[in-house]
């Protein structure tokens, strides 16, 4: 079954809903059901197909029970919330896929550690966060906006904590990139049988993305071969999630989900190994 | 007459680790078969127990444990490592026996040139004997010939073994206890260390012990202090053996969560550690990929894919949910763990081997 796609969120410190609202919706796209809520010391605004709202909390994007992130086995918006309510921010870490959960109350947002759905942070006139960085931008007062790393919480008041990210890096001799890119197309195969993105023409994200489509979504396997080239990876790497932020987001648009199985946690520990300096 | 076999080992006692501690229960004297062998390790000499070079293990093997092998009507030379093969192949010819091979598993994927000649041999050995059903599969992709291959799964004798499961104070989390080398990126201990970052702060689980040792150490411990677990995860290093069965009594859940890393090639052939996590009263929580399906088995040990860190969430906190049903898993872990007899297991050894 296809599941829905698009959503955003942003919460500002010191605005009332209404003026969050009014400053978020030139970018917010017309046919997106868009609510604003009162946050922790501010506002929140959501909006989107792929989003889920209960009290005090929200989820958006898909979650899915595959641990490396491939469509097919999608958990219900309802389920992630009852773990986003069990084990708070740590929720990041116990699903997959492309989501990301807002708790009003304490005015948080946090993606899960792919990092597919981006979070940005804005210090202007105002504090900002959330996933669209114009949106940031324009809440914050501000004319530049910082993306929070992937597996970190961002706070209505500006700042970010670590929830779940491990910058530690080592250098096995086994772990080789190219062989971790072969362990992630053994999944996708598992998965189903992608083929070329052709059928969903347009996205100009995908480019050097290894974008397939796959039971209706996309799946996006760069090679992290390439990475092994370069002096400091850890910034393609950055770079490589940002590619993929604007891909959800230009996907989502067009109503299409993507799925990204080279950032889910069981790649990201072993590439964590191959990474360190030799 | 019993028949003789003469073993070939490159770890064997007092050589620490798995192989070792196999070849050295594998290789008693029993009603099937008498052993002799022939070891790299360096000890104390017995009269069983000749310690060489490997050089001249081929001229020890076939002068001090030909004319012994030759008393028997069914004699065999066997290896205890695959990188040897040849070499029992070559003594079985000259002292005209039958060869065999003992196979683990990572060994069998040959990571350089040198490890695949070694490797070539294995498809002239007699009789292979893997130590579970994926070990097997490997050894025939490496060489070994199918009709050949015998699975025998290891069952030994702990060093320890609990009176009772080890009980878990009113209002305590659960200690969580896994045994590993800490040298490879498989054993998948980050996953471990982030069950943790998830379980501790709802009071599930109490701590984590790492027992082991290896070059890896720091990078975990710096890893478990990035997720805000430092405090929680103990990495003791390599220890005594009564300092681990001291420790595994204070503790309530065995993990051994290896993965089947493609990336690393890297896997498990079997779980010994399983077993020894059994003996200590506690319940397993088991990566069910590659050779560690065969070492865990119901109702003490639960099978989770060693990939999916919900799975583990959900089954520790059941665990810690249901004391009642983790004490009587742990119960039926020592059941099990006392029902070992490692004679039985030397005679299955033996009678696979020697079947045609």
């Amino acid at each position: 079954m296809r599941q829905p796609a698009g959503a955003l969120v942003a919460l500002v410190q010191g605005r009332s809903p209404i003026e969050a609202l009014a400053i978020a919706s030139p970018w917010v796209p017309q046919s997106w059901s868009v609510r604003a809520v009162v946050a922790s010391g501010g506002a929140g605004v959501v909006a989107g197909p792929a989003v889920l709202i209960q009290g005090q909390r929200a989820i958006l994007g898909v979650a899915v029970g595959d641990p490396w992130g491939l469509p097919g086995r999608p958990l219900d918006p309802a389920t992630v919330l009852q773990r986003f309510v069990r084990y708070g921010d740590q929720v990041v870490q116990v699903a997959a896929g492309p989501f990301a959960v807002v708790d009003f109350e304490r005015g948080r947002v946090a993606a899960a550690i792919n990092g597919i759905v981006p979070i940005f942070v804005g210090q202007g006139t105002h504090s900002a966060a959330g996933s669209h960085a114009e949106i940031v931008a324009a809440l914050a007062g501000a004319s530049q906006v910082k993306p929070v790393a992937p597996g970190w919480a961002a706070c209505i008041g500006g700042s970010a904590s670590n929830i779940a990210d491990v910058p530690v890096y080592e250098s096995l001799a086994q772990v080789r990139l190219a062989a971790i890119d072969e362990e992630i197309e053994a999944h996708i195969r598992v998965a189903g049988r992608p083929t070329h993105s052709r059928s969903c023409p347009g996205l100009r994200s995908a480019v050097g993305l290894r974008v397939r489509c796959l039971g209706g979504a996309l799946v996006a396997a760069p090679k992290l071969a390439s990475l092994g080239q370069l002096l400091v990876p850890e910034v393609e790497l950055a770079d490589l999630r940002a590619r993929v932020g604007r891909l959800w987001w230009e996907a989502g648009l067009r109503g299409t989900q993507v799925f990204v199985p080279t950032l889910e946690r069981p790649a990201l520990d072993t590439l964590a190994l191959a990474f360190g300096a030799r | 007459m019993v028949a003789r076999g003469l073993l070939l080992a490159l770890d064997y006692p007092p050589a620490p680790g798995g192989i070792s501690r196999l070849l050295d229960a594998w290789t008693v004297d029993t009603d099937v078969m008498e052993w002799r062998v022939i070891t790299t390790t360096a000890g104390q000499p017995s009269r069983n127990v000749s310690r060489t070079g490997l050089r001249s293990a081929l001229l020890v093997a076939v002068r001090e444990g030909g004319g012994w092998c030759r008393q028997a009507e069914e004699r065999l030379v066997v290896a205890g490592h695959p990188y040897i093969c040849g070499l029992a192949v070559a003594a079985a010819s000259v002292i005209g026996a039958r060869s065999g091979c003992v196979v683990y598993g990572r060994e069998l994927v040959a990571h350089n040139t040198k490890a695949r000649l070694a490797l070539l041999p294995l498809a002239l050995v007699g009789s292979v004997i893997a130590i579970s059903d994926h070990s097997a599969a490997v050894a025939i992709r490496a060489g070994a010939r199918r009709g050949r291959v015998r699975v025998v799964a290891p069952r030994l004798r702990s060093p320890w073994l609990a009176s009772s499961p080890p009980r878990r104070p009113p209002g305590r989390g659960l200690r969580l206890v896994t045994l590993s080398r800490l040298s490879e990126g498989y054993k998948n201990l980050e996953m471990l260390l982030r069950l943790i970052s998830v379980l501790r702060p709802l009071g599930v689980v109490d701590r984590l012990t790492i027992i082991g040792g290896g070059p890896r150490q720091s990078a975990l411990r710096a890893k478990a202090v990035a997720l805000g677990v430092g405090d929680f995860v103990d990495l003791p290093g390599h220890i005594a053996d009564e300092e681990i069965g001291r420790l595994l009594s204070d503790c309530h859940v065995g993990l051994f969560a290896s993965r089947d890393s493609i990336a690393e090639r890297g896997f498990e052939g079997f779980g010994l550690v399983v077993h020894e996590m059994a003996a200590a009263g506690l319940p397993v929580l088991v990566g069910a990929v590659a050779g560690a399906l065969d070492s865990g088995s119901s109702p003490w040990a639960r099978l989770l894919d060693p990939d999916d860190l919900w799975t583990w969430v959900e089954a520790v906190e059941e665990l810690y949910c249901n004391e009642a049903a983790r004490l009587t898993m742990g119960e039926a872990a020592l059941a099990w763990a006392r029902a070992a007899d490692p004679l039985d297991s030397a005679r299955q050894f033996a009678r696979a081997l020697l079947r045609r």
